[in-house]
This record gives structure tokens, sequence and C-alpha cells, in this order.
């Protein structure tokens, strides 16, 4: 049964990584492309454009699954996500920082947006633990909302300082779009190794994962350093939410609806949860992203992804909900 | 010396100058069977926690099996005394097997369990009684059958001393009775140690041999028959009480009584 199962989760990952290579606004040929990397259209739009934005994609979906996994498990509750407890906003000031400085895109983005998923961890980390250590995960909840909201203000503030054209760029990024920003080859390679080795870590880590899901006395009693753990896991989730946010701006519901649905097929053993999550991921944000770009050619625009992903998120989610509490 | 639980001048506190317990100097010997018995905010289960290590005392030092327990890596610790939560509590829906499998927390995510491992666990499920239900989903077993999952969980850890916080709450008599037969034989089959902090007396004095009343201090520890004494329990738990015997296994037993009437 659990062999159909990968079968069946590797054949969606082709499927969509195919789907994303084949389909865009100029028609190419994938075979002639594939080994013509310098023929006009096919290998240029292939290699140029195609690959690295379907890469992307499966990185950042895969990502954001992820780290909506790990916030789960940290925060005891299935509704926690990098987006509401505050980090992605976090991040998207640093990104916002680094456009207000520096040319856009740069390297800074990713550079301050880690940044400043850091500091804003850190913060609500502090803010949020009591005097012995422990994690108040409604205070850190509540922390994370009042955070965004403030975060959304900053990010309002610096927008005001930049010229109009660059307002729109940055806008355009923060609202989630694969297309906005085009990174070089060796920028998504960064990328993917941050997500993988933070996703690694995660899951070498995931049945003391388990364990703290059902809280810091209890993971202690299991034999977990739950304060250690704590941390590092906060570490390598907003990792993730840096990296995805520099990238592709705010995309939301990804880490809620993906690890939701994935627990309706595995069931919630994180050794399972996290890699199916990743995977997942990946095919849910690559296939949002075909819709997205071919959806409103008509219209000679592209929809950015975070807004199709909120609006198909949204109402999946309200119906997961219901459906977990049966 | 022996084995078994040893606290040493231990003193905690939540807040300060709040403190909970009082300079507590006891030994417990290993393979005991020990109920412990003392009003609310008596610190029961803080002892029970900090004879885990998952509490670091102000003061003192709390052994077991040697070993002072808030000093050693908390896996190490947690292999030493298993401490057994009062509720199943998850905001996930595990099933059965993978509850019991959440002992083994050191192993690598990516590896599945080996034979033994899973073996182990159903063997632990099997002295529990609930091998049969492994594939169900936690949350929607009774709190009997719940406690006996934990309780399962605490024999896969591999603890050669079980900490029980409560194990009788929310059960009915016979639940309740099943969990302290189920105690006893593990005890035996495993020569285990077993610390239960509980509520509920009589049913616990069917079993133990060794009792502790606490009350912020170790009022009394020994025999049943030598610490439920009369005055000691109206004076701890600070009401009219009735000491009788059970005639059938002559066992003591404690009624509280009305003074109104």
């Amino acid at each position: 049964m659990s062999r159909t199962r990968i079968f069946a989760g590797l054949f969606l990952v082709v499927v969509a990584a195919l789907l994303s290579l084949m389909l865009g606004p100029v028609s190419i040929d994938i075979g002639r492309g594939l080994f013509h990397p310098n023929s006009m259209p096919d290998g240029v739009v292939l290699w140029g454009e195609r690959m690295p934005r379907t890469i992307l994609a499966m990185l950042i979906g895969g990502g954001l699954a992820v780290a909506g996994t790990a916030f789960q498990a940290l925060l005891q509750n299935p509704l926690a996500d990098p987006y509401i407890i505050g980090v992605s906003g976090g991040a998207a000031v640093g990104g916002t920082i680094a456009a207000t400085l520096l040319p856009f895109p740069s390297v800074g983005v990713p550079v301050l947006a880690l940044a400043g998923a850091g500091i804003s961890t850190f913060l609500l980390y502090r803010l949020s633990v009591d005097t012995s250590g422990r994690l108040r995960v409604y205070d850190l909840l509540l922390t994370g909302v009042i955070f965004n909201a403030f975060a959304g203000a900053l990010i309002l503030l610096l927008r005001a300082v930049l010229t109009p054209q660059r307002g729109i760029e940055v806008l355009g990024w923060l609202m989630g779009s694969l297309a906005m920003y085009r990174p070089g080859s060796w920028m998504v390679c960064g990328a993917g190794v941050v997500i993988l080795s933070a996703f690694v870590f995660l899951l070498y880590k995931a049945r003391a994962i388990n364990a703290i899901a059902l809280g810091r006395q209890e993971a202690m009693a299991l034999g977990v350093d739950a304060d250690r753990l704590q941390i590092q896991v906060f570490i390598a989730a907003s990792m993730i939410t840096g990296i995805t946010v520099a990238f592709v701006g705010l995309i939301g519901f990804v880490g809620i609806v993906v690890p939701h649905a994935v627990r309706l097929v595995t069931g919630p053993d994180h050794t399972k949860v996290l890699p199916w999550s990743l995977l997942m991921g990946g095919v849910f944000l690559c296939l949002s992203d075909v819709v997205v770009r071919l959806g409103f050619r008509l219209y000679g625009s592209e929809l950015p992804v975070g807004v199709f992903t909120a609006l198909v998120g949204g109402p999946l989610f309200i119906h997961l909900l219901r459906h977990s509490h049966g | 010396m022996d084995e078994g639980i040893e606290f040493h001048g231990v003193s905690f506190s939540y807040a300060q100058d709040m403190p909970v317990l009082h300079d507590l100097d006891f030994s417990i010997e290993k393979g005991a069977f020990i109920g412990i018995f003392g009003p609310n905010g008596a610190g029961k289960s803080t002892l029970l926690k900090l004879a885990a290590g998952i509490l670091r005392p102000q003061a003192g030092r709390v052994l077991v099996g040697g070993m002072p327990m808030h000093d050693i890596p908390r896996y190490q610790a947690a292999r030493l005394a298993a401490y057994v939560p009062p509720v199943l509590v998850t905001p996930f829906p595990y099933t059965v097997f993978e509850f019991a499998s959440m002992a083994y927390v050191d192993r690598p995510g990516w590896s599945g369990l080996d034979a033994k491992a899973k073996a182990d666990i159903m063997e632990a499920l099997r002295m529990v009684d609930m091998d049969a239900m492994h594939e169900r989903t936690v949350s929607n077993l009774s709190s009997g059958e719940q406690k006996l999952v934990l309780l399962a969980r605490a024999i896969v850890q591999g603890a050669s001393t079980l900490l029980l916080d409560e194990p009788l709450a929310n059960l009915d008599m016979n639940h309740a009775l099943q969990v302290m037969q189920t105690l006893a034989q593990l005890r035996q089959n495993r020569n285990l140690t077993v610390v239960c902090v509980s509520h509920e007396v009589n049913i616990p004095l069917q079993f133990v041999h060794t009792v502790m009343l606490l009350n912020q201090r170790v009022v009394a520890l020994g025999p049943a028959e030598d610490v439920m004494m009369y005055p000691t329990l109206k004076q701890t738990f600070d009401t009219e009480i009735y000491i009788g015997r059970n005639e059938l296994n002559n066992r003591l037993f404690i009624v509280p009584m009305n003074r109104q009437g």
C-alpha cells in the first residue's frame, strides 16, 4: 500500500513538473529544448525561464509546507503557519529594507529577509517564553497576529519613500509571485541548499518532533531536550520562511493546507508528514503557478501565485477543518 | 546504597517566595510499589516531575538509580524514570501504535522502526491488552483505554521506574482496578519501581506496599498500616475522616465525613 502511495506521489511530482515546463505564453518543444539549450525559442525559454521557475516553485512550495508542519508541531496547533505567527512578516520587512537601500532584485533581499525572519522569530520567542523557559503558545499566536499588522505598516512606510516604479515592483514581489523575481541559477541553488538542509534536519528530528507536539514536559518525559529542540526547529523553520519570502514574497495557506491534506492521507506521524509535505507542497505551488501563468493570458497579465493559493487555500482550509472534526 | 529514588534536601517553587515543596529528604527502594497521597496543592505532581528530572529543584539533589536526574542527558534520564501524565492530550490524531512508538525519540526520522522495536511496541501494547486496537486513533479511545496507551508508551520507554500522575483520574471503579492490576503485574514481571500519585486513595491502598503522605513536606512515609493513622490523616487533609478495614481482604480504607451531619 505504501509503495503505491510512493509511486502516486512521484507520479504527481513528475506530472506537475512536466506541465510547468511545457505550458506558458510561448509554446515550445520540450524535447528539442532539452537537448538544444541555445535553440530559439525552445532551449532558451526552457532553460532560461521555465526550468528555474519550476525548480523554484517545487522548492518554495515544499519549503512552505515543511515550515508550516514544523510550526504546527512546535505550537501544538494545526492552524499555525509561518504567515500567521508573523515570521513571514518579519522576512518581508527585511526584504523591503533591502529593496529600499539596494538595487532590486539583489542578493540583499534573501540576506535581509533571512535576517528579518531570524529577528522576528527571536523576538516572538522571547516575548512568548516565560521565566522557566516554557513557550506560551497563545501568547505566541497573538503576538504573531499583532506583529503581522506592525510589519504591514512598516512595509507601507518604506514603500512611501520608494520611487513609484520600485514601489510597484516591491508590491508585486510581496504579493507572492514566481514571475516578478528573476534570480540567477546560483541563487536558486542557494535557496535549494538552505531549504533542503533545513528539511533534512527536521526529518532527522521527526520522532522528537512527534513528541514535542504533545507539549514541552511530555517531550522531556520521553527523553527529548525540549528547550533545545524548540530553538532548533524555530531556526530551521524560520530559515525556510526567510528564503521563501525573499524569492516569492508572501504566499499564504500553502503551509496550512498542504500539511492538513497530507495528514488526512498519511496520518500525523512527522516521519511521513514532513517528506510528503515537501513533495506535495512543491506539486501544489507548481500547479498553482501553471494556472496563473495561463489563466489570465487573455488579459495579457499574470495573477500573482499568492493570490491564487489564497483563493484556493482559504475555502479548502475551512473545508479541511470541518472535515477533520468529523 | 539502593538503586531506587533518593531526594536529598530538595526544595522547589514555581514562583519566588511561593515554595511548593520544602526540604524533602527520603528514599524509595528499588522495586517498591508506593502510593503518594495528599491534599490539593500538596506538590504531588511536582514531586513526580522532580523525580523524572523534568523540573529542576532550587535546592537539593534528586537521584534515580544513583544518577542525578537533572544533570544527565534527557534521553538517559527518560530511560531511568518514565513520567506518565494524568491525561492523554494530542493536537494530532496519532494511532495507538504511533503514540506508543514515540518513546523512540532518538531514532532518525528517515529510517523506519526495525523489527525489534516494532515487536517491543506490540509486546508493550499486549501487556496492557491494547494490541488489538493498535491501529485505532488515540483521540477516539475512552479515558480508560487512553490511560493504558500512556502506560504502554512508558513500558516501551524501558525505564525501571514508573512515575504515574493520577493514573485513576476519570476512570470508573472497574477500569481503575484494571489499571492498578496491570501496574501490579508489570511491577512483578519487569521488576519495576512504581510510584502512584492519586486523589483516589482506597483503590491504590489495595495494591501498594508503601504510602507517603505529602503536604508540601513529607508528613509520613512507610507501610500503609503505620501511615494511615487518624490524627495524621485528619490533619493532612483538614477534614473529619473514618478509617475502616475491609473484612474480606483485610485492607484499610478511608471515608471523609460530613462534619455538619
